[in-house]
């Protein structure tokens, strides 16, 4: 009856879409990846950005510069050896309760720092290799990775800002190269 | 000596009976659940894609279960679906809670489906024996965790993508598309300037009172494909004769004009198609030929064919709207018309609003 093949096409509809499916991805299965022109043209400047690279190990270091009775400023540097670069890199630290974090700005280690997190006693900050416009930079050593505007509370007392390693890192290609015996551990402010 | 057998016979009745409903009808344990799953991700996919994932289930703050290797693939509609089967005991009285962590993403907890992350303290998902809905799509999980997971997106797995880019490393292609590229790399990053974390497990013990009122695992309205094997009776026939219509002995043919929508579900996917056809059936007495006995003769055949053409995975839903406006003719010599058994597409088009 027509009624009854009018209910059937459901189901023929799906088994034939879902075999079209699966014939598909099994063609494509045994095909090598297509790359894209952009995809060939980001490994090109990957590449070329990679090739003057040294390899080595770098470390986060400080400069504390004073902007009042109650601010400091504190410049984090990466620094590395010479031609080095970094393609990622988290720095994190904590204040103690008499300092506030009052503002972070961006440094020049990196063209991109898609995350940065404050509190008042904690930040977060991570710079990564830019590759907009499918042009790569990685991330230049030697330079400010970021700036911390900290208030003291309480101008008479000592305070402290701490590292916080488990998520302080830097890489290149993979591979972990934060030298964390020559990185900062703390700050006395 | 009959009474003998007669109490026999009622007493092994009422012992099979206890021993059914404890069984089934009072059933408070199931040794399997399944989970017909809709889910989001950030990113674009291609057809048959699949996704792994890992899905731990919570009682209060004890995780009961882990299924490391759950899947769903990508259906082409923007979203992954798939049935996964958790093959676990479980209380059917308890409310449970999910984390769901896919692999390369982010993991989130769900209580409910609309109660998520920092919201979900007391798991409230109450499963049932067959199939269960769990439609989360409103919940997008988050890319670019990567092995070894850490529940974090960080400086380490944005350079594990950067490394790769250009080459084929499915550990770190995001989105499966056989290519480590400026999408996958994109993917991580977005998620870290989200600073975005799994889920934190905040699950509390559950209160003395009951669960919540509204668990979102919902039963499906066709629990096990074979549930619609059986084949409610048609309505009375002879009941219901026409007022204008007394019976008469003539065979005849009843002409039909169909209308109106019929509607499947389909693995817990509703479908719907517009039904505008002719048909014609054989009967002994014109009183047969209304259009109640033939909207229901109709609705058994759909039934009917739906299970046939449906391999157990669809149901048809009894309440599509199907009209029958019937003509009798007189005719001695009627044949019915042959049975349709091709399951074949006549090209129906949709319901208006699917």
């Amino acid at each position: 009856m027509l009624v009854v093949s009018s209910a059937y096409f459901y189901w023929q509809n799906k088994l034939l879409q879902q075999e079209n499916r699966s014939l598909t991805a099994k063609l494509n299965k045994g095909k090598p990846p297509e790359m894209s022109l952009n995809d060939f043209y980001l490994y090109a400047q990957k590449t070329k950005a990679l090739e003057q690279v040294v390899a080595s190990s770098v470390y986060y270091t400080t400069r504390v510069s004073k902007l009042s009775d109650s601010q400091v400023q504190v410049d984090f540097y990466l620094l590395g050896g010479e031609r080095m670069k970094v393609d990622a890199a988290d720095l994190s630290f904590n204040l103690d309760p008499n300092l506030e974090l009052v503002q972070l700005n961006k440094g020049e280690t990196f063209q991109n720092y898609p995350r940065l997190v404050k509190t008042n006693n904690h930040a977060t900050v991570t710079g990564i290799a830019s590759i907009t416009g499918n042009s790569v930079l990685l991330g230049e050593v030697n330079k400010i990775f970021l700036s911390a505007i900290i208030k003291k509370i309480n101008p008479e007392l000592s305070s402290r800002l701490t590292i916080d390693f488990e998520n302080t890192k830097a890489y290149l290609q993979g591979e972990p190269i934060l030298n964390l015996v020559a990185t900062i551990k703390d700050l006395q402010l | 000596m009959k009474q003998k057998i007669l109490v026999l016979v009622f007493g092994f009745s009422l012992l099979l009976f206890m021993y059914l409903g404890t069984r089934f009808a009072f059933r408070s344990r199931a040794t399997g659940i399944n989970l017909a799953m809709k889910m989001k991700l950030q990113g674009s996919y291609q057809t048959e894609n699949k996704l792994n994932m890992r899905i731990e289930v919570y009682s209060g703050t004890t995780k009961v279960a882990s299924f490391p290797n759950a899947q769903v693939t990508y259906s082409g509609n923007g979203y992954f679906e798939g049935l996964v089967m958790l093959t676990q005991d479980f209380d059917l009285a308890k409310p449970y809670a999910l984390f769901i962590k896919p692999d390369k993403y982010l993991g989130q907890l769900f209580c409910s489906a609309a109660k998520t992350g920092p919201d979900c303290q007391y798991p409230e998902f109450i499963f049932k024996a067959g199939l269960n809905q769990l439609d989360i799509r409103d919940k997008v999980f988050y890319a670019g965790d990567l092995a070894p997971a850490d529940g974090k997106v960080d400086s380490g797995d944005i350079s594990k993508i950067f490394a790769a880019i250009g080459k084929t490393n499915a550990a770190v292609d995001i989105n499966n598309d056989g290519i480590v590229n400026g999408i996958d790399y994109n993917l991580a990053q977005k998620t870290l300037s989200l600073n975005k974390t799994d889920d934190i497990l905040s699950l509390q013990a559950l209160p003395t009172a009951a669960p919540s009122p509204s668990p979102t695992i919902a039963n499906s309205p066709t629990p096990t494909p074979m549930a619609t094997v059986t084949i409610a009776p048609t309505t009375a026939t002879t009941n219901q004769p026409s007022p204008t219509s007394p019976p008469t002995s003539n065979k005849g043919k009843c002409n039909a004009v169909l209308s109106g929508q019929v509607k499947v579900n389909y693995l817990g996917q509703a479908e719907c198609r517009v039904l505008n056809e002719t048909t014609h059936y054989c009967v002994n007495t014109q009183a047969e030929c209304n259009n109640t006995t033939c909207a229901s003769k109709i609705k058994t055949e759909i039934k009917a064919g739906v299970i046939q053409c449906g391999m157990g995975m669809a149901s048809f839903d009894e309440s599509s709207p199907i009209n029958c406006q019937t003509s009798f003719v007189s005719d001695s010599s009627c044949i019915d018309p042959p049975a349709d058994t091709t399951c074949e597409d006549d090209g129906s088009p949709e319901c208006p609003g699917t």
